[in-house]
């Protein structure tokens, strides 16, 4: 990334490899490292001594900030995200802070109205809708 | 923001460790892999390592002719956490101080919002000390927080970074 061309994420400047990274919802981390934290129990005898701190203050972050909960759920928010064409990164900061109004979500992710794209603010009223029968539901 | 990604490194192994049959070999190696990520904590590139997930390749040993240790390239995929300036977070409040609250933000510790980027709010000194407001929730030791990423720094004798915040914005703030 150029000098002049500095990191903002708001306007989805972010660097070329973590537009391209994949980037994960609390709630697909929080799945990701249960797994793990499993593994690790089945595994060792003293599994708190074989963990990161980075790995247990994550994990404690992600289960606090996790909106879905089900596996299915998980799998279901993506989908729908996934279906506006959206950045990787842009679709986990709406999975992740799950916006309530059309002005909230543009407010949480501004790069989703550059003109570039189509995305009306019916079809963002739609998305939502879509997010939190999910939340009802779980 | 979590991330995963595939990073290309080398793992060492000390001749002891070295075994003919694969299975251990291979397990040697994934065991030092995991040692080395839990020590080297984070880097600048690519933020905190938070779990290695695969392991996808391993390519040939060679000796290291000053040590004796052999040396594995390896390419494994990662979640990581990198927090991006213009992001938006939430994060718990750990400390208030009359120019501004500590919050931490998962592998984040030192997440700072200064007493001028919270528009409205007044601090109030006592033995709780917190930041009240007319219109919005208060802020004390352990409320969640919604801000935005003013900036980062990487701070590379604590292999960590530090990040500026603000609440000033739309729907940026204390939330339930």
């Amino acid at each position: 990334m150029s000098a002049e061309e500095e990191e903002n994420a708001a306007e989805l400047k972010i660097g070329e490899e973590f537009l391209k990274a994949k980037c994960l919802m609390n709630c697909e981390v929080a799945r990701v490292l249960d797994h793990r934290f499993e593994i690790i129990q089945q595994t060792s005898d003293d599994p708190m001594n074989n963990i990161s701190q980075v790995f247990e203050k994550s994990m404690q972050y992600v289960k606090r900030f996790s909106r879905y909960q089900n596996p299915d759920a998980v799998n279901q928010v993506r989908e729908i995200l996934s279906r506006y064409r959206l950045a990787e990164f842009e679709l986990c900061v709406l999975g992740n802070l799950c916006p309530e109004t059309v002005e909230e979500a543009i407010a949480m992710v501004p790069s989703i109205k550059s003109k570039e794209r189509a995305i009306t603010d019916e079809m963002i009223e739609t998305m939502l809708q879509d997010l939190a029968n999910i939340k009802k539901f779980e | 923001m979590f991330l995963e990604v595939e990073i290309s490194g080398n793992v060492f192994l000390p001749p002891s460790e070295l075994d003919k049959q694969g299975l251990i070999l291979h397990r040697s190696i994934i065991l030092h892999l995991l040692e080395d990520i839990a020590r080297k904590k984070a880097t600048q590139d690519h933020g905190y390592f938070v779990a290695v997930t695969t392991l996808n390749q391993v390519n040939n040993g060679r000796i290291r002719e000053d040590e004796g240790n052999v040396r594995f390239p390896v390419t494994y995929n990662c979640v990581t956490f990198k927090p991006f300036k213009g992001e938006i977070l939430e994060g718990n409040v750990k400390q208030i101080m009359k120019h501004g609250v500590f919050m931490s933000c998962g592998p984040v510790d030192t997440v700072f919002i200064a007493a001028q980027k919270m528009v409205d709010y007044q601090y109030v000194a006592g033995d709780s000390p917190m930041f009240i407001s007319q219109r919005r929730p208060k802020i004390e030791i352990g409320s969640i927080i919604r801000f935005m990423v003013l900036g980062t720094k990487w701070v590379e004798t604590e292999r960590a970074f530090q990040v500026l915040g603000s609440l000033s914005g739309d729907f940026l703030g204390p939330i339930r």
